[in-house]
């Protein structure tokens, strides 16, 4: 198949895709992370893969590069069907992964980086040599190094320890390496993460003529600038669906950024205020019924004056009132989860206050922060919030056990329960029978997601973070939790919440700030959070993100340069 | 989108839904793997005894039963306490030197320094709680992998114990009540049944129906979501290796008391048995899942094979070699089973 490829070059069948993935599904315990995926990536394509964390990406590309296995739907590698047993056997088909982090081993050479774990395992054809392999005419595996070197421009950086060189030229030797194993489709994961504009500029000026001659590739990234500017076509997925295909050249930032947090943007794109609340009714009437903007009548919850906790969140000014459901977005790392985390108790106030109902307070750890009627709702479900083999009852009461134990500390089951039998009821959990003594892991995302809810239903807070709560649910239980943040606001609750999703954040909540480098940098209220206006400030925030870190790289960067080509 | 959850495999968990409950499951049920792997143990525990008693004589005779549940009584104990740590994903490899410890302490305070009983037990059970309480320190809170921690623990126990002696035998001046004691019976149980008996009942309790039970729990089933939920995770791992120290010591004392006798390295050999019988333990009752009677279903499979080996009349080192090959078949099934879990 390869050697195919190598002889006929580019002339080979246009039509034929390389890959192409159809109806491709993997459930999750609690979640459907894939939901019948289809793409195809053309022959010298760049392929761009956008979407925000959990929307579904990084199982697809676990899928591709055989580290895991679909439940259903088909993988085809030019025309034929193909399943991968290992990541080992995703690249013996020719499918390569150049993954996020930095995987170098910074005290060998650059050769020697290349040549890591090939020697036992090089293809025949580049043992033998000979003109069967892409980059053809090499007659071993050194010269096969030195070949894709000089197509990288890193022969100069061969013998050079890599640990010394510059970010680019270190994900330059991972592509490198990559390519060394002849592969049909190149998956680029962030691979510009870590580096500054200049280095992103040449790093796509490599990869461009690379798409062209050797391999397809699917580039995933955050930043929508790069994805624009590098490929030919893009995909966007959001809930584990392709929402989107178009092609890059009809695409603006802005389309595209609300593509991914998933706000409505056709048409009317700046008088859209069709926003409306869980029973389907225009968000002008539920401020007339007076739920939301009407925060600064009732008494405050909640005060950040000027907070830092180094080096996440810097100088974060938040008044939290009663009855408000108050918005926090921003791209991933932006130090939106951390200031949460600040308030939880689970990072170290450097600076500035925290004041809980009119009392500044100190919370040290998680227990005080409970203490101090404050619950919080972690982002990624399963790593933060779930014991998977507990019984939904034991999930839910893990915080509140000593309100269920009696003498000598022996936990009341009975008691334990029916008290979450009742709240789960409630959440209109289902099924409900028998619900609260089923390990939890049984359950979908959804229902796991209520259990956590009921977990801090239990006790009696009135301050509520919720950190991305309808990621990796479907739209029926979407639904019902917004009922229930609803709800809680109703009662007297304040209530933040981080989110990625505009229309979320459009719906939920009457005021919204946009943090930026661990700080907010913009704010919108009342009749201005709009699914919209909330996707157009991601994407601006965004862009100065880019700015500020180009900044930041520049000087040592180019110090770089010279320093790695002077050594020996 | 996090995938992880399968992998954690000692887990945050409650006894099963009660008979007629119906468990509400959205997906797909048990697997055959999961309905049978349980049976393992109890079916290769049988095995055994239907071979030793066709194989030999004796081995099913009242008396050779006896000391079977006689010899296993004190490994229980220290095998239980052992469990704690395990459940948490920790581990402790001190446990033998520990109850080295506690035997010499002990004996040298009883018979050498003609100390009270009472107070010679305090004073061997505060040393041991301050050895598991620097263990817990060292990786809960300093956070050095338990390998190393327990490991530097252990050398230094054993170091105490020649240092405590004067690496001089102690023998003769036990107190004889309580010597006699732990080699009475009650009808035909040895007495140290029922005491292990006792200590098993208690780490049972603790474990599945008490509040730090939970937070044990919890800390192995999910430790970061245990952080955020609110539990003191390093207070709770400290605890799990003092208890686990206190066990070992406990059964030191005993130990000291049965044989009347004390010299250093020449105590209760008891950390790859109670390594062994932890992970068949983790095989039975729950699957993959480190349970207290599982445990002792451990220990007794370990004593059980150690018995009829002899009777078969193999030489002794049999037994090492037999105990190295059911640790790691215990180990690879659990692997096995994990991997199912993860992809």
């Amino acid at each position: 198949m390869i050697n195919d490829y190598a002889i006929t070059g580019r002339s080979m069948d246009e039509a034929r895709p390389v890959l192409d993935v159809r109806e491709l599904s993997k459930r999750y315990p609690g979640t459907l992370a894939l939901d019948r995926v289809s793409l195809r990536v053309a022959e010298n394509e760049i392929l761009g893969l956008a979407g925000h964390n959990g929307a579904g990406k990084s199982t697809l590309t676990r899928m591709l590069t055989g580290a895991g296995r679909p439940d259903f739907g088909e993988i085809l590698l030019d025309g034929q069907s193909v399943k991968f047993r290992s990541p080992d056997d995703a690249i013996t088909h020719g499918i390569a992964q150049v993954p996020q982090p930095l995987m170098i081993v910074p005290n060998l050479t650059g050769r020697e980086n290349f040549l890591l774990g090939m020697h036992a395992r090089l293809p025949r054809s580049l043992r033998r040599g000979g003109e069967a392999i892409w980059f053809g005419g090499g007659d071993s595996a050194e010269a096969a190094v030195e070949l894709v070197a000089q197509h990288l421009h890193l022969t100069r950086f061969l013998d050079a320890k890599v640990g010394r060189l510059r970010p680019v030229t270190q994900r330059l030797i991972m592509i490198g390496r990559a390519l060394l194993r002849s592969p049909r489709l190149i998956i680029l994961d962030e691979p510009t993460a870590n580096l500054a504009q200049s280095e992103v500029e040449l790093l796509f000026s490599i990869l461009r003529p690379l798409a062209r001659d050797r391999a397809s590739v699917v580039y995933i990234t955050h930043r929508l600038d790069e994805m624009l500017d590098l490929c030919d076509r893009v995909i966007v997925m959001r809930q584990g669906r392709v929402v989107a295909e178009s092609k890059a050249e009809t695409l603006t930032k802005k389309i595209l950024g609300g593509l991914i947090t998933g706000a409505d943007l056709s048409g009317r794109v700046d008088t859209l205020v069709a926003d409306i609340d869980v029973h389907g009714r225009p968000r002008v009437a539920l401020e007339a019924g007076g739920l939301s903007s009407t925060s600064d009548a009732t008494e405050e919850v909640l005060r950040c004056e000027d907070l830092f906790a180094l080096p996440r969140t810097r100088g974060i000014n938040i008044r939290l009132h009663r009855g408000e459901v108050l918005g926090i977005a921003g791209r991933d790392g932006s130090g939106r989860t951390s200031l949460l985390r600040t308030l939880w108790g689970d990072r170290r106030v450097t600076a500035g206050r925290v004041i809980i109902r009119g009392k500044a307070v100190r919370i040290s750890c998680p227990r005080e922060a409970i203490n101090a009627g404050i619950a919080y709702l972690p982002e990624e479900r399963a790593a933060n919030a779930i014991f998977p083999s507990a019984t939904v009852a034991a999930n839910a009461t893990l915080p509140w056990l000593s309100r269920f134990a009696r003498l000598g500390g022996i936990v009341h089951a009975n008691a334990e329960v029916s008290e979450v039998s009742r709240l789960l009821k409630r959440l209109d959990m289902r099924p409900l029978k028998g619900a609260a003594h089923a390990r939890i892991r049984t359950f979908s995302g959804g229902n796991q997601q209520k259990v956590v809810i009921a977990r801090w239903l239990l006790g009696a807070a009135d301050i509520f973070l919720f950190d991305e709560p309808t990621q990796g649910i479907d739209v029926g239980a979407r639904e019902q939790v917004y009922e229930v943040i609803r709800e809680l606001a109703a009662e007297g609750a304040g209530i933040i919440i981080v989110s990625s999703e505009a229309e979320e954040v459009a719906r939920l909540c009457s005021k919204v700030h946009f943090m930026r480098d661990g700080a907010i940098a913009k704010t919108l209220s009342g009749n201005e959070v709009t699914e919209s206006a909330v996707s157009r400030a991601i994407v601006e925030e965004e862009v100065e993100v880019d700015a500020s870190e180009e900044l930041r790289f520049r000087g040592p960067g180019i110090d770089d340069i010279s320093r790695s080509s002077n050594v020996r | 989108m996090t995938i992880s959850d399968g992998q954690t495999s000692p887990a945050y968990s409650v006894p099963a839904a009660p008979a007629g409950a119906s468990a509400p499951s959205e997906r797909t049920g048990r697997t055959v793997l999961e309905v049978f792997a349980p049976l393992g143990v109890p079916i290769m525990t049988l095995a055994m005894v239907a071979y030793f008693g066709l194989a030999t004589t004796g081995f099913l005779s009242i008396g050779n039963i006896t000391d079977v549940l006689s010899n296993s009584a004190l490994p229980v104990i220290v095998a239980v306490g052992l469990t704690f740590p395990l459940v948490m994903g920790e581990f402790d490899l001190s446990i033998s030197a520990l109850a080295g410890l506690a035997t010499i302490l002990y004996a040298q305070l009883v018979a050498k320094e003609d100390m009270s009983p009472a107070i010679a037990i305090v004073i061997t059970l505060v040393a041991a709680l301050a050895a598991g309480a620097f263990n817990g320190l060292m990786v809960a809170y300093v956070g050095l992998p338990a390998l190393v921690a327990t490991i530097a623990m252990s050398s230094f126990l054993i170091g105490m114990q020649f240092y405590v002696s004067g690496s001089v035998q102690i023998y003769g001046g036990f107190p004889e009540a309580l010597v006699a004691f732990s080699r009475s019976s009650l009808g035909p149980v040895p007495t140290l049944v029922i005491v292990a008996g006792v200590i098993v009942l208690g780490a049972w309790v603790l474990l599945e129906k008490s509040v730090f039970g939970r937070h044990v729990k919890a800390v192995g089933g999910n430790a970061e979501a245990a952080r955020l939920a609110g539990v003191n995770v390093q207070r709770t791992r400290a605890l799990g290796f003092i208890l686990c120290g206190l066990a070992a010591s406990i059964a030191g004392i005993i130990f000291a008391n049965k044989q009347a006798v004390a010299y250093p390295l020449a105590g209760l050999d008891v950390l790859l048995p109670s390594f062994t019988a932890a992970f068949i333990g983790a095989a039975t009752f729950r699957f993959g899942e480190f349970n207290v009677f599982g445990t002792v279903v451990g220990v007794l499979v370990t004593q059980i094979a150690a018995n009829g080996l002899i009777l078969l009349g193999v030489p002794n080192y049999t037994t090492y070699v037999f105990q190295g090959v059911i640790l790691l078949i215990a180990l690879i099934f659990a692997r096995i089973v994990s991997l199912r879990h993860a992809t």
